[in-house]
């Protein structure tokens, strides 16, 4: 493949494979998510998607539905992770947000204004280590989505839209955070 | 990173990528106004070029260069005409590429690169969205072209560069030349302005202190008096103490050639001005009540403050 538009669309469209529609437990709040890590069951997106209860509902790629449990919630860093039984999508590639440049391509995948899996393109604006901001036109339901580097890989999670820029929260970030549940829940045990 | 797709799309993304890169390491943030974050563009190893509408002390102004390096910048001159400012620095720049002007077409990818106040190198993606030929600002500035980028211009952009996908800085982005839209100052214009403010710290303009409003000319009065244009501008107020009050120009005289140039409208009478040398003496044709007349007038220099003139009474904001 060497159309530009063409790679595009096949890194997309392997993107969306990986993320889902995600509605908190009373059907509403329509958001999206990203397939993680587990086995495919584990899914992240914004804590501000699936609200305070402990279940939502994830729609996938095709549009086959399936009951969730959230099973940690940050609505500091609006992260919020979900476990689906017996569903594996496939993984999402993800690369740490830390190395993003600004100028590099981004693509958003989500369902923005109840669209389904709508793709938007842009660029890093600028980055830190609390966010990856983006030159990229986002609307509510994108939040929770992955927004991916040219490559395909998950840069971060958007969570929020301000002054017209996409605010993703960087993989690095939600990495750290995964990682402090596994040892809090290892201390637990 | 060895895992890493390579294509066309990661391709232009690495492109993008360095191209900012290599743009940042020319842009400054500037820090000249209590509430307007603006971006400069280095020029030559000791001067920056931003937008005068983000200036308001003189001096310590406070620069951030690439690898967040703080600096004091004065200010060399400012034309608020085409919102152009020059500031000068102790510290040593790096100079930014200009690209081929005649390389430029609709549809051209581009990048607006700026820094902001932490220092962090900032950019967004469009294209050339419209060019065309010069043009005059609503303060009477003359720019060498007109460009529109389709791009979103955030905070403190303002001053900073538009480039192309090598990096090179096609022109400087500012929000204070339209209410509508973001605009680039191409790099010729820039250039022009720079040198006049380098030499004295202003664009000096050649002012008659005259308003004026274009009226059609009714055919009899072309035929009677041998006219070869169908309109012309209309004095609608003469500033006390001005060039055109000391040469007996009066409120309802229609303006019809200056110096040898035939006067059409505001833009003809701002270009004829342009080419007369401050201070002489000029032939000012006019029509009153009918009758053509000759006046003498002295081009003066525009006075700071007084804006666009000969204008259509565009109030400073």
């Amino acid at each position: 493949m060497s159309d530009v538009g063409e790679v595009l669309a096949a890194t997309a469209s392997r993107l969306r494979r990986s993320t889902v529609r995600v509605h908190d437990a009373q059907g509403c709040c329509s958001g999206s998510g990203v397939a993680w890590g587990g086995r495919g069951d584990l899914i992240l997106t914004n804590a501000h998607v699936v609200g305070g209860g402990g279940d939502a509902v994830v729609e996938c790629d095709g549009g086959r539905r399936a009951r969730a449990h959230v099973i940690a919630r940050d609505t500091r860093l609006d992260l919020a992770a979900l476990h689906v039984p017996g569903t594996t999508l496939p993984l999402a590639e993800v690369r740490r947000a830390r190395s993003v440049a600004p100028g590099e391509l981004v693509l958003a995948v989500g369902n923005p204004l109840g669209l389904v899996g709508a793709l938007s393109v842009g660029l890093v604006q600028r980055c830190n280590a609390r966010w990856v901001v983006a030159d990229v036109n986002l609307a509510p339901g994108n939040s929770g989505g992955p927004l991916a580097d040219a490559a395909g890989r998950v840069v971060g999670i958007n969570s929020m839209v301000a002054a017209g820029l996409a605010y993703a929260v960087p993989s690095a970030a939600i990495a750290a955070w995964l990682e402090r549940l596994r040892l809090g829940a290892m201390r637990a045990a | 990173m060895d895992t890493t797709e390579h294509n066309t799309l990661t391709a232009l993304s690495a492109q993008l990528a360095a191209a900012v890169a290599a743009a940042a390491a020319s842009i400054a943030y500037v820090d000249a106004h209590p509430r307007r974050d603006a971006s400069g563009i280095a020029w030559d190893e000791h001067h920056l070029v931003t937008v005068e509408h983000a200036i308001e002390r003189e001096e310590e102004i406070e620069i951030l260069l690439d690898g967040a390096t703080k600096a004091n910048a004065t200010l060399v001159g400012r034309d608020s005409a085409t919102d152009v400012a020059l500031l000068h620095t102790q510290a040593t720049l790096a100079p930014a590429q200009r690209a081929d002007p005649a390389a430029l077409r609709v549809g051209t990818l581009v990048l607006a690169v700026g820094r902001d106040e932490d220092a962090q190198p900032a950019a967004s993606f469009g294209v050339i969205s419209s060019l065309d030929g010069p043009w005059r600002t609503w303060r009477g500035g003359s720019v060498d072209r007109f460009i529109r980028p389709d791009i979103n211009l955030y905070r403190g952009f303002s001053g900073g560069a538009l480039v192309d996908v090598a990096g090179a800085v096609v022109g400087m982005n500012t929000w204070g030349l339209s209410r509508r839209t973001a605009l680039t100052l191409p790099v010729p214009t820039l250039e022009r302005i720079v040198d006049e403010l380098r030499a004295g710290g202003r664009v000096r303009r050649g002012y008659l202190g005259v308003a004026l409003q274009s009226v059609r000319l009714p055919e009899a009065l072309r035929t009677a008096h041998g006219l070869v244009q169908r309109s012309a501008p209309i004095v609608v107020e003469v500033a006390p103490g001005g060039p055109a009050e000391h040469a007996g120009v009066t409120i309802g005289d229609v303006v019809l050639t200056l110096s040898a140039s035939t006067i059409q409208d505001v833009d003809d009478l701002q270009n004829a001005l342009a080419r007369i040398a401050l201070g002489s003496a000029q032939s000012l044709r006019i029509l009153r009540g009918g009758e053509a007349r000759e006046l003498r007038v002295v081009v003066a220099e525009q006075p700071r403050g007084a804006c666009g003139d000969p204008s259509t009474g565009n109030g400073d904001e």
